[in-house]
């Protein structure tokens, strides 16, 4: 299994994310901040399970991501 | 013992006190490696000295560091210079400009090598190839001459850990890039990151960092500061990242730890108010804003993500940090810019510098950076690039004279630098003289800009009148109420 992990208020709205992994991420029109598409919410965090093959644009999403606020978690539960 | 390897950077005699930071970081590579590098920081007025200054070391190589803009002329003229009197003298060019076009750069009989992105790491291989250690079609990077034919090898992947650098102040004297800010008299400029995770269309970073943000870790940071400020008495400094808030949390966490006043670029729609009360407890005393435009078409065509309300908040918010100076940069002339645009922006800075009388505006005409969207644009619209490296000089925001082909209301770049010269003297507002004082703001307001005599006579004097303590001065103050200009009859 593997998930996305958005710390959604440190997002500063660069839209790297939403061009690498279009499938995932989307700008959102009031604040400009990134949201996870169908992310669930966990506390302060938003939370969604990804397919194998979504992994290698998400993982470019987390390297880019300025504010590192994008995490990627596989099965084992090791942050990458 | 090798020969060593001179770096070298020109400066404008105005900017001579801003260290030569990129050769800074190639200089610690190469000595690390057990090489002996020469960082030469040459004032432009001044390059046949450093010809002699230069040659004097026997360097194996010269390395020159290149934006475009007036440093590709003198770079140029240097590069000429020095082959005129050594001509196997092997001349290398990196930094912006070579990056933005190798193949160009590298074609020029004065340049024998380019060396495309970042130089810290391509440099080691281009001395073990000076060496015979590596052949030139091995090295990621780099552009060369085969046969007279350029050759551009495969890029170079960009530095991925930032914390392997180093910016090694012991190459320069430091004594000398010292800046008087602010009420600081020690203010050194410093580097903790590379690159801008956004996408402006306008910007050359787009090509030469790829839109890749990579930053020093926090602690590698702190600690070079901390030593700057115990080996070299530093009071102040200046961050020179392409945009240190980039990740905004970090910054402030260095900018915590260092305890310094510092100057850094932020963007304006971060302005909240915690921010900007960050600012305040962490010293912040200038912040570079690049503010664009005041019309909203073309803030949303230059993908820049903000609005005129963006600005105007930021811009208001900063008024509650009473110690901040705000530099608000704006563009003008951009591809598909109306006159009614241009007017917008004016009105805009006009608005701003009276809701925040701190803020000062710095207005450049746009400049078509290869590599960017709207360089392509402009090409489209009739831009004609140089053939020539030197000629490229035409890009600079302070000297460049640029035919605006793009744009068919107004023929170069001479009317937007009268706006920006109206804008610069804006500040006499603040004196209280009554014809002097009114002139910028009722030409700003009325885009009145065909008085190019009167301009030339108020800026000259506002140089001198800068120094308002001698006497010279005096004198100017008490003749300014008496000084027209030739078409206009009186202003009071």
């Amino acid at each position: 299994m593997i998930k996305i992990v958005h710390d959604r208020p440190g997002c500063i709205g660069c839209t790297l994310c939403a061009e690498q992994a279009p499938g995932q991420w989307e700008m959102d029109k009031d604040d400009g901040k990134s949201n996870l598409k169908c992310g669930k919410k966990e506390g302060e965090i938003f939370v969604v399970e990804i397919a194998e093959s979504e992994l290698a644009v998400n993982e470019l999403a987390a390297r880019d991501c300025p504010t590192k606020v994008i995490k990627v978690v596989k099965e084992t539960g090791s942050f990458k | 013992m090798e020969k060593p390897i001179a770096l070298v950077q020109i400066s404008n005699p105005e900017d001579m006190r801003i260290a030569p930071l990129a050769l800074l970081f190639v200089g610690d590579t190469l000595k690390k490696a057990g090489y002996e590098p020469k960082v030469f920081h040459v004032n432009s007025e001044k390059l046949q000295a450093a010809v002699k200054d230069i040659l004097s070391v026997d360097p194996m190589l010269v390395g020159l560091s290149v934006i475009t803009g007036n440093q590709t002329r003198e770079s140029a003229n240097l590069s000429k210079m020095l082959k005129a009197e050594k001509p196997e003298l092997p001349i290398l060019w990196g930094g912006v400009h070579p990056t933005l076009l190798p193949r160009e750069t590298v074609k020029e009989d004065y340049i024998d090598y380019v060396a495309n992105g970042e130089g810290d790491t391509i440099i080691l291989d281009i001395v073990r190839m000076l060496e015979g250690k590596v052949k030139p079609e091995e090295i990621l990077g780099l552009c060369f001459k085969n046969n007279g034919v350029p050759v551009v090898n495969a890029p170079r992947p960009l530095i991925e850990d930032l914390d392997q650098l180093d910016l090694d102040f012991d190459l320069i004297n430091v004594e000398d890039h010292l800046e008087r800010e602010w009420s600081n008299k020690r203010v050194l400029g410093f580097i903790t990151s590379r690159g801008c995770p956004f996408d402006c269309k306008f910007c050359y970073n787009l090509r030469f960092n790829l839109r890749r943000w990579r930053a020093m870790s926090e602690k590698k940071v702190v600690e070079k500061v901390k030593y700057l400020k115990d080996m070299y008495n530093i009071d102040g400094i200046k961050f020179y990242d392409d945009l240190i808030f980039s990740d905004p949390q970090r910054a402030i966490r260095i900018l915590e730890e260092v305890k310094l006043p510092w100057y850094g670029e932020v963007r304006v729609g971060m302005l909240d108010e915690p921010l900007v009360k960050k600012l305040v407890e962490t010293q912040c005393r200038e912040l570079l804003l690049g503010l664009e435009s005041g019309s909203n078409r073309l803030l949303a065509m230059m993908k820049k993500l903000q609005t005129v309300d963006h600005i105007k908040r930021g811009i208001r918010n900063l008024t509650k940090a009473p110690d901040v100076k705000p530099v608000g940069s704006f563009i003008m002339g951009l591809p598909t810019e109306t006159k009614e645009e241009t007017f917008q922006t004016i009105d805009l800075a006009l608005e701003l510098s009276q809701v925040n009388p701190k803020a000062r505006f710095s207005f450049g005409f746009y400049l078509p950076y290869p590599g960017s969207d709207l360089y392509d644009t402009a090409l489209r619209m009739g831009f004609v690039p140089p053939t020539k490296t030197e000629d490229w000089d035409c890009l600079d925001r302070w000297a460049g004279n640029l035919q605006l082909t793009w744009l068919d209301w107004v023929k170069d770049s001479a009317y937007f630098r009268r706006i920006r010269d109206y804008f610069n003297l804006l500040p006499l507002r603040e004196v209280n003289i009554p014809i002097l004082s009114k002139i910028p703001e009722k030409r700003l307001r009325e885009k009145d800009f065909e008085h190019p005599t009167e301009l030339q006579i108020l800026s000259s004097l506002q140089k001198k009148y800068s120094h308002k303590d001698n006497l010279f001065s005096k004198v100017v103050l008490k003749s300014l109420p008496y000084i027209r200009s030739p078409s206009q009859p009186a202003y009071a």
